[in-house]
């Protein structure tokens, strides 16, 4: 009979691990065309620096993390690209909750943070056409973390659908995020001096503004 | 010998290694219109519980070795003592990067052949066509996958037995598999499979299980595949067509996800399969339509319910619910 043949087939090794390249080789070979190979490095939250690492990604994104794709134990995959032994940059994807299920917006960089592609590895939208297209993307390419920390993504890119604003700030949230978990796991915190300094000026403004309102309440 | 030595330089020359020691629980149950409750080997759905290790091996030029073994202990209560416990070998691989694309497999992993290399069918209630076609979803041998231009090629040589290290009776099963490289979720591909397999009574690796037949089966499969997102829609699909033991077999199977998106931990899935053993023999078929629940309750556990109804069957039509609990964390 036909229900014999159901058998709990094997797993796949990453079944656990947030969002992996779905063709770690040829995505590589096509994001870096000199590249000789890479290196995978497998990294969670919770063995890196546990709650209180994961409350200080929460400060910087501004927001909190969602509980069924961003839990601290996902190790998420880095890819290091070689040329040799020479670093080329890296890639790195991330899950990130959208209208009709998860994302994954993958991100390559140069070794100094600089994005030099974004690309959506799969999204569920009935506008999924206009967010992969190539013009949208780009405007993606030069960016930093540091200008998410300042704010200037958030305010200048548009989103490119009508009715899916939902998943478009899903898209930048989820940029954010990728781009501080790669500062926080392979750059060193390098960016960190950006967001004091944006933190500070934002706490100013925010300080003056309320002094503004108590003495025009006066 | 090259495989060997390889995988002794790359463990030598290796820096502090990846890797993860995943736990794991199958509890799985049910009901059937025909048989009662059902959750023994009638329908081989064992609870069981194992482990999956994983471990990557690199340097500073990069990555150059993968190692994955998963394991399962199964408890079959409906067996005798003796043959109620076994051990089942899932993965358990050794990869070896002999360049960027380019990579030899030695042990039990997917042949290259249909659906079942490329989708996670990751402990799921819904599978691919791999059981009616080959008879199992992963076998011994060696592989070798490269990037030929534009596509993806993979091919495996290896004993047609499934899930025993078995040889008898001259089996062997070569397959091959060229696809469209994944874009946008989309990827389609086309798979040969040609050699003799063997068919078991019991579905693990140790003890040996019993052979059904006293002979190899001739199977020479040719396979479609095609899986793309609709809209907010998931869609796979494989048809299958070929000769087993001279006879025309063949099948088709289609299904379609849904993530609700106001609570995405609740995935919907409705799957359709179709196959004949003998395309001139109406008898010869099974057709089965799957509605399924998928509930995933965290990032380890997950509940799945669904719901079996045969309308065509080589034996008697059944219609079974089916609900599993599964863990599979760190």
């Amino acid at each position: 009979m036909a229900l014999a043949v159901i058998i709990i087939a094997a797993a796949n090794a990453f079944g656990a691990i947030g969002c992996s390249l779905n063709d770690p080789d040829r995505d590589i070979k096509r994001l870096f065309p000199n590249a000789t190979n890479y290196k995978t490095d497998f990294i969670s939250i919770k063995d890196t620096g546990g709650q209180p690492l994961a409350d200080e990604i929460q400060q910087k994104l501004g927001d909190k993390f969602e509980p069924v794709y961003e839990t601290l134990d996902v190790p998420y995959a880095f890819y290091t690209v070689l040329k040799n032994d020479k670093l080329l940059g890296y890639v790195h994807g991330v899950n990130q909750k959208g209208r009709f299920g998860g994302m994954q917006l993958i991100i390559t960089t140069d070794p100094n943070g600089v994005i030099t592609d974004f690309y959506y590895q799969r999204i569920s939208s009935p506008e999924a056409k206009k967010f992969r297209d190539p013009a949208f993307a780009k405007q993606f390419i030069g960016l930093t973390l540091a200008d998410f920390y300042r704010h200037k993504p958030q305010a200048e890119i548009k989103d490119p659908t009508e009715k899916s604003n939902p998943d478009f700030k899903a898209t930048i949230r989820g940029i954010f995020k990728n781009l501080i978990l790669m500062d926080e796991f392979k750059m060193n915190k390098k960016f960190d001096s950006v967001y004091i300094e944006t933190k500070k000026q934002n706490d100013s403004n925010e300080v003056n503004k309320n002094e503004n309102k108590d003495s025009n309440t006066n | 010998m090259f495989l060997l030595a390889s995988v002794a330089a790359a463990v030598a020359a290796a820096e502090q290694p990846t890797e993860f020691l995943y736990k794991e629980l199958n509890v799985i149950g049910g009901y059937s219109r025909n048989n009662g409750l059902v959750g023994k080997n009638r329908y081989m759905l064992k609870n069981s519980a194992g482990f999956e290790y994983f471990r990557k091996f690199s340097d500073q030029y990069g990555d150059h070795l993968t190692l994955d073994l998963q394991v399962r202990y199964s408890y079959d209560s409906a067996e005798n003592s003796k043959e109620a416990h076994a051990v089942e070998i899932h993965n358990a691989w050794l990869e070896y990067k002999l360049g960027l694309g380019e990579s030899l497999i030695i042990g039990h992993f997917d042949p290259a052949f249909g659906l079942e290399p490329v989708v996670d069918t990751h402990s799921s209630l819904l599978q691919t066509l791999a059981m009616h076609s080959l008879g199992y979803t992963k076998d011994w041998g060696v592989g070798y996958k490269t990037l030929l231009g534009d596509f993806d090629f993979q091919i495996a040589a290896q004993l047609g037995s499934g899930m025993p290290l078995y040889y008898y009776d001259h089996s062997y099963m070569l397959t091959t598999r060229i696809a469209t490289p994944m874009q946008d979720g989309q990827q389609l591909g086309l798979s040969f499979a040609y050699g003799q397999t063997l068919t078991f009574e019991q579905e693990r690796t140790m003890p040996a299980p019993d052979l059904m037949n006293e002979y190899s089966e001739q199977k020479k499969l040719i396979s479609l595949d095609y899986q793309t997102p609709l809209g907010p829609f998931g869609f796979k699909s494989e048809i299958a067509v070929g000769d087993k033991e001279g006879d025309s077999v063949g099948g088709a199977l289609a299904e379609v996800s849904y993530t609700l998106p106001d609570n995405q931990n609740i995935t919907l899935k409705l799957q359709t399969t179709y196959w004949s053993d003998n395309l001139k023999d109406s008898r010869m078929t099974d057709g089965t339509i799957a509605p399924v629940v998928e509930y995933k309750i965290n990032n380890e556990w997950s509940f799945r319910t669904g719901y079996f109804h045969d309308f065509k069957a080589m034996a008697e039509k059944d219609r079974v619910i089916l609900l599993q609990l599964y863990y599979y964390g760190l």
